[in-house]
């Protein structure tokens, strides 16, 4: 089973929930997937061993200029305007390329070849509680982080019964493609309006994705606020709501393992384990 | 000779200039042969990347060799200053025909880099 914690606003405690759910799954020997490639932080606040760093790449394409004729047609059909013909020479924007493979498919003379980009590194780790911990890890300067999240997801030392993706925050092509395909998406929330706003982006998108969905509200002080009539109207199970604690706040920060600080998070995680359970069977 | 291209906010001389290049509303090509106006639609303008680099690829198609505009950014600088198109930096807040009055007096400052 696989499930993705994710949030449309950030700060939410996506991973804060994504690690406390591996180490409560430990005997499992858990995947967890920190899907956001441009600033992973599962690793910090999770011990693990690094064992193997691979890199990862997307195609981009490399013009021969012996067969091109300056015909045009590539960058008259690029979406993106990643090649532009000039009267002698063809100018590829790599930063602006999608990796479609549309210019390669199309052009006339064969001119043009994808060849391998990096764009950032794949970490493979073992979780000391157990488990593994797969990391994307984006170069800096890269814009393009969708082929490496998909490289993630696709990394595993080996199978396990459960698959945990800390998502990025948000609903662009990085969320969607950390999001897409898992059995269940946990939206990680806090009882604000911008909480509220930003969680109703993201059930509209995993409505799209068609992907069963379920809300923790995060820093609960008492009142649902928005959140509550938003999953109401959506009619999107809110599964359990993690008190606010200033003390949790600082021992987390610290790297602390926040279910000792806090016990009941284990029971709320545990109940939130069973719910999904229930609604993925 | 070469068109001269100037970023503009509507398909018409007297309209307003618009100060950024790749997401400018229109072109309006002055022809320096015929003195006449074309005016280009700027495809690129709701594009979500390479606006920049779609317009330059634009102007390179209507035989353009000065382009007149406020803004202008490395992508877009890159393709012009190698297809030896010249950026003279216009001014905001000026009519595309008063701003072509400019660059024919001589007053106008070639841009030797993106600004934006």
């Amino acid at each position: 089973m696989e499930i993705a914690v994710a949030s449309g606003k950030g700060g939410t405690g996506k991973t804060l929930v994504a690690t406390c759910l591996a180490r409560i799954l430990a005997e499992y020997n858990p995947i967890l997937i920190d899907a956001d490639v441009e600033e992973p932080n599962a690793g910090l606040v999770i011990p693990h061993r690094v064992i193997d760093t691979k890199p990862a790449f997307r195609p981009v394409p490399e013009v021969d200029m012996k067969s091109c004729t300056l015909c045009g047609k590539c960058a008259e059909l690029c979406r993106f305007n990643a090649l532009v013909v000039l009267p002698s020479e063809v100018m590829v924007f790599t930063e602006l390329c999608h990796s479609c493979g549309l210019c390669a498919y199309i052009c006339p003379e064969n001119a043009i070849n994808e060849v391998n980009h990096k764009i950032g590194v794949v970490e493979e780790s073992d979780l000391l509680s157990g488990g593994q911990l797969i990391t994307g890890r984006l170069l800096v300067g890269e814009v393009q982080s969708p082929p490496l999240i998909k490289a993630a997801r696709a990394t595993r030392r080996q199978d396990s019964e459960y698959r945990l993706v800390d998502c990025p925050p948000g609903t662009t092509c990085p969320a969607i493609e950390s999001i897409r395909d898992s059995d269940f998406c946990l939206l990680v929330t806090e009882p604000s309006l911008f909480g509220a706003h930003d969680l109703e982006l993201s059930i509209a998108a995993t409505k799209l994705l068609d992907i069963r969905t379920g809300i923790i509200i995060n820093r609960w002080q008492g009142d649902d606020c928005d959140v509550g009539i938003i999953a109401r109207e959506q009619d999107i199970p809110i599964l359990e709501r993690i008190p606010y604690s200033l003390e949790l706040a600082k021992s987390y920060a610290k790297g602390e393992n926040p279910l000792t600080v806090m016990p009941e998070l284990q029971v709320i995680l545990e109940n939130v384990i069973k719910s999904v359970k229930e609604r993925v069977a | 000779m070469k068109n001269i291209a100037i970023c503009s906010s509507e398909d018409k001389a007297e309209a307003m200039v618009d100060g950024r290049f790749g997401r400018c509303s229109y072109f309006m090509v002055w022809n320096p042969e015929s003195s006449d106006f074309k005016s280009l639609k700027n495809t690129g303008i709701d594009a979500a990347h390479g606006a920049g680099t779609g317009a330059a690829q634009v102007l390179l198609q209507n035989n353009v060799g000065v382009v007149l505009t406020s803004r202008v950014g490395p992508k877009a600088f890159q393709v012009l200053n190698s297809a030896g198109i010249k950026i003279f930096q216009g001014q905001d807040n000026i009519s595309v025909q008063a701003l072509l009055g400019k660059y024919l007096d001589q007053q106008l400052q070639e841009l030797k880099q993106p600004n934006n």
